[in-house]
């Protein structure tokens, strides 16, 4: 049963995943582009603040790339479903719970495709640039965050697009208003009640997502490949 | 274009007194003199009523309002009636834990005034008789974004203790409070472009004074930096060196000896360290961490002696703060320096555990969808 529904999500989304593949294995190389290489002497001399200026202007690329991808995953695993109004899904002798968790783990499998392909481009990477003192390259740690960012966006899409099209959409919509509005909401609450002037319910709110114990808190860590 | 200000006015005067062929007949020496002297009174007349007319400017904006006055130390905080306990809690808690170990007495500090606000309706305060360090924030903001804000401005009057000493001119700081984020400064301090930090982060401590700018100024660039540092230092700081663009270029393309002669070109025009000072391998924040540690370890009256000693070289004010050596200061400082750099694996595993909790939950919303309960 779980390979049919691994080869059906591989179909649905090899044609978008492909690019993503390849994207996840070129970006740790562009982003030590230009900082010399290990058999040649760099045309100008490279400090350890270019490395970092150049690292840190590519870390906020890898979260987007990882939430793209998880995105892209999720989506594509219900899609089939929503087209046929769910028709096959029904027609199979398997409860929901457990078509749900088949699902689930294949987009699962899937996503180690450009994870892998992260973590081999971003030990190209650092394999080929030397590092000046005091900096070191993180390949693996930024390929595991890397992955369970993918995996924490896509277990997130996920369970949206497994109600409704409409559910999604009505969901993020929600999401995009009070990303909007909420800030002057609040302050129209809180010349009513106390509560909303002792807390920003925006702020709160987008904090409690990515700090910690938060579900995007894999996303709020370091992102740099080389570090001090 | 000219316009009626008094400079102007006094530029156009000299002009008119200078010019050869103004005067219709040739003044004595001894004339001219008196002349001036008759104008000088008024011009002390003008400048008192210049004054006179800002104090009053000023005064009229002064904002009028009831205040409490706290006592925290040498610390004077004003607030609204009512949050006299927050402020308290607040101030006392960042003078007790941060300042009242070292810091004995700083005559800004006992002059100045904090104004200290934590509420819904932030109101605006101004005064005219003294100097007034606001610390607002509306009541959403967190105990540590106020505690933050008061190290903020007790470190700005203990920086103006420093402003008028050559120890505040030449080794200027960026901040005198304790590092927000010990890390960053261990980032700070690994990305120096000088080989002197380099050797310094690996144990020399003649090399943390170089790398500190705390060795007499003769040939310190050449100990700060090797040829090759020298020309980042140019190109990162180019925009010092716009008037010589020929010779930038060729600094920039390579020609080693080139970016020399523009940086001693340079700081040769400048007599003090201040003009220096961003040549320094080790910045603001950097030097800020040291001054800091040396209080701490210099604890009570390290204020007093640092301020006593002011007048001396930076290093001889970091001794008597400290009351250490110079190399046992600078091994004891990379030993905290050292312990600050961050862990880059401290918690992914647990964030990676957390993560698949709610990886974990989310299946099993995903699998209670509504859809299938009707189906």
């Amino acid at each position: 049963m779980y390979q049919p529904m691994l080869f059906l999500h591989w179909k649905q989304i090899r044609a978008a995943l492909l690019p993503l593949v390849v994207a996840a294995f070129a970006l740790p190389l562009l982003s030590v582009q230009g900082l010399g290489s290990l058999g040649s002497f760099p045309a100008e001399p490279i400090g350890a603040y270019q490395f970092m200026m150049n690292s840190g202007w590519w870390a906020p690329v890898f979260p987007t790339l990882a939430a793209v991808i998880g995105v892209t995953l999720a989506l594509s695993s219900w899609n089939w479903d929503h087209q046929l109004n769910h028709v096959y899904a029904l027609s199979l002798p398997v409860p929901r719970w457990r078509y749900a968790a088949l699902k689930m783990g294949a987009g699962v499998v899937l996503a180690f495709v450009p994870a892998l392909a992260f973590w081999g481009g971003a030990h190209l990477a650092a394999a080929s640039v030397a590092l000046p003192p005091g900096l070191h390259a993180y390949p693996n740690a930024l390929a595991v965050r890397f992955l369970f960012s993918v995996l924490v966006s896509y277990a997130v899409l996920f369970a949206m697009a497994a109600g409704t099209v409409r559910t999604t959409l009505v969901l993020v919509t929600a999401l995009f208003v009070f990303m909007l509005v909420g800030g002057s909401a609040n302050e129209f609450l809180g010349r009513h009640f106390e509560y909303f002037q002792r807390v920003n319910v925006v702020e709160a709110f987008f904090q409690t997502l990515v700090s910690r114990n938060g579900p995007f808190e894999v996303f709020s860590g370091s992102w740099l490949l080389i570090d001090v | 274009m000219c316009r009626l200000t008094p400079r102007c006015a006094a530029l156009v005067l000299a002009a008119v007194l200078a010019a050869p062929g103004a005067a219709p007949a040739q003044q004595t020496e001894q004339e001219l003199i008196q002349h001036l002297d008759t104008l000088v009174p008024l011009l002390k007349d003008a400048r008192r009523r210049a004054s006179a007319a800002q104090i009053t400017a000023r005064r009229a904006r002064d904002v009028h309002i009831p205040l409490d006055t706290l006592s925290i130390g040498p610390l004077t905080v004003l607030v609204v009636p009512g949050e006299g306990a927050a402020a308290q809690d607040v101030v006392g808690g960042v003078w007790e834990r941060d300042y009242a170990p070292w810091l004995d007495a700083s005559p800004n500090l006992a002059e100045d005034r904090i104004f200290f606000q934590w509420s819904a309706d932030v109101v605006e305060y101004s005064s005219s008789e003294f100097t007034v360090r606001v610390v607002q924030g509306a009541r959403w903001h967190t105990r540590g974004y106020m505690e933050t804000g008061v190290r903020q401005v007790i470190s700005q009057s203990l920086r103006e203790d420093l402003q008028r000493t050559p120890f505040g001119g030449d080794w200027a700081v960026s901040a005198v409070r304790p590092p927000d984020d010990p890390a960053l400064i261990y980032r700070q301090a690994v990305l120096a472009s000088s080989h002197s930090a380099r050797a310094c982060l690996d144990g020399d401590p003649a090399a943390c004074l170089t790398a500190f700018g705390l060795k007499p100024l003769d040939a310190l660039l050449a100990d700060q930096y090797t040829p090759e540092e020298r020309l980042l230092l140019v190109r990162r700081n180019g925009s010092l060196f716009a008037r010589a663009p020929v010779e930038l270029r060729a600094c920039v393309g390579g020609d080693l000896a080139e970016c020399d002669r523009l940086l001693a070109d340079m700081l040769g025009r400048y007599q003090s360290a201040q003009n220096r000072l961003w040549t320094v391998p080790f910045g603001a924040d950097v030097r800020a961490s040291l001054l800091w540690y040396a209080l701490v370890r210099g604890g009570e009256g390290a204020w007093g002696r640092l301020l006593a000693h002011a007048d001396e070289t930076a290093l001889a004010a970091l001794e008597a703060a400290s009351g250490l050596t110079a190399n046992t200061l600078m091994r004891e400082w990379r030993g905290w320096l050292l312990e600050s750099r961050p862990v880059r694996h401290a918690g992914l595993g647990t964030q990676v555990l957390k993560g698949s909790a709610w990886i974990l939950l989310l299946i099993a919303l995903a699998a209670r969808s509504t859809r299938w309960r009707f189906a």
